[in-house]
């Protein structure tokens, strides 16, 4: 591993600094089963996942627009990530 | 079965708890002491995994389409929108008005108020938004922009940061994106302008938008090209990697190239806890290439000593020191 870094360096070549150690981007049948799972969600656990995953919301700011408590905003993303995490691999 | 679940239940309600916002301090023994049994942090592995995987779909249309139906549903309520500092007159001129004329004065109060949020992220924050006439704003970590629509044109003023523009076509109402006096215009397309210090850069990912500089200066951009706008002009369109320049918009940073400092600079943008490099310049011009999820500074600094014989000289809540070890 030292060595082909050396090796790399010398050539100046670019090399990975971060190796994830976990893959980022999931394989494509995981990324289908996760889209489906989400859109599948029950539409009140759903709406509050998508709006704090992809509209990038904080907790407090979906509880004022959805008339929830921050405590219910946080059951229900505990809920669907629990639900995203079963399709996750070992 | 059960106490599989019970286990996945709990190390959901864990991250739920260390991605809230403040966290107590006897939250944080709690939780080390529960990850401590490796069961349970593979647990906690798996709920992080599939949150960050999830991120991953964003530019999905069904999960595109998914949010925007979430977030007109649950528009910004005026108080909300009250960062972007709607006058408090919207609030009190009910109140001293008759019921007919307030729903008249109300209406045409919020209606034309509606049309001028502001909408901010924090340092690691990311928000989707989606404008009055369909088009979508990304921001990006730390990043202000005021929208600014009127009849004969849609304008979206950059005040700082880097925001990624899905612009509805509407031909008879050009879309404008200003930056210290930089403008570019587009009919539908999408694109990336990000501020930094004086330059303005502009990446196109699709369609097609005209860069003007505030010396007047023109430039027209095809697909995969970009340019860097300032005070003195408008450079060259020069072909980029377009696609890594909107991965943020994944909550991913793509780097093919790129030396060592300027990783660390970008990896620095999205997170209060700040990588400081004390590293010779044999070291820092060391060129990077690697996919990483944005805000994840332990792990690039992990990335980073295997790779580069760095180490931690010292680690605060405010920074992590590398320096060759």
């Amino acid at each position: 591993m030292r060595v082909a870094v050396e090796e790399a360096r010398r050539r100046r070549e670019p090399q990975f600094v971060y190796q994830p150690p976990v893959s980022v981007a999931p394989d494509a049948e995981v990324a289908v089963l996760l889209e489906q799972t989400i859109a599948a969600l029950p539409e009140p656990i759903r709406d509050v996942f998508v709006l704090s995953r992809f509209g990038g919301l904080s907790n407090v700011e979906i509880a004022q627009r959805c008339n929830l408590s921050v405590k219910r905003v946080e059951a229900r993303l505990t809920e669907a990530r629990r639900t995203c995490a079963a399709l996750i691999q070992d | 079965m059960s106490e599989s679940a019970d286990r996945a239940t709990e190390a959901s309600q864990w991250f739920t708890v260390m991605t809230g916002g403040d966290i107590a301090p006897k939250d944080l023994d709690a939780f080390r002491a529960w990850r401590r049994d490796p069961a349970n942090a593979a647990a906690f592995d798996k709920v992080k995994r599939g949150w960050e995987a999830a991120g991953s779909l964003a530019e999905r249309p069904t999960i595109t389409a998914l949010t925007e139906a979430a977030l007109a549903k649950y528009a910004a309520k005026p108080a909300e929108a009250g960062r972007a500092g709607p006058s408090r007159r919207f609030v009190l001129a009910p109140l001293t008005l008759g019921v007919a004329s307030v729903v008249l004065a109300g209406g045409v109060f919020f209606g034309w108020r509606a049309q001028e949020p502001t909408f901010a992220t924090k340092v690691g924050g990311q928000r989707l938004e989606v404008l009055a006439d369909g088009s979508r704003v990304r921001l990006n970590t730390d990043t202000k922009v005021k929208v600014e629509f009127r009849e004969a044109e849609r304008r979206v003023v950059l005040e700082h940061g880097q925001a990624f523009f899905d612009v509805a076509h509407d031909a008879s109402r050009p879309f404008l994106v200003v930056a210290d006096g930089v403008s570019v215009r587009a009919l539908g397309t999408r694109f990336d302008v990000r501020r930094d210090g004086d330059a303005v850069r502009v990446t196109l990912v699709q369609g097609r938008v005209q860069v003007r500089g505030a010396d007047g200066g023109l430039a027209e951009l095809d697909p995969g090209q970009a340019v860097v706008a300032d005070r003195r002009g408008v450079s060259r369109p020069a072909p980029v990697n377009a696609g890594a320049v909107a991965s943020w918009t994944t909550g991913r940073l793509t780097f093919s190239g790129v030396p060592l400092r300027e990783a660390v600079a970008e990896v620095n943008r999205y997170s209060t806890r700040k990588v400081v490099l004390d590293a010779p310049e044999a070291v820092a011009g060391e060129l990077v290439s690697g996919q990483f999820v944005a805000g994840d500074v332990e792990n690039f600094v992990a990335g980073a000593q295997s790779l580069y014989g760095l180490r931690v000289t010292s680690e605060t809540p405010r920074e992590i020191r590398l320096a060759p070890g």
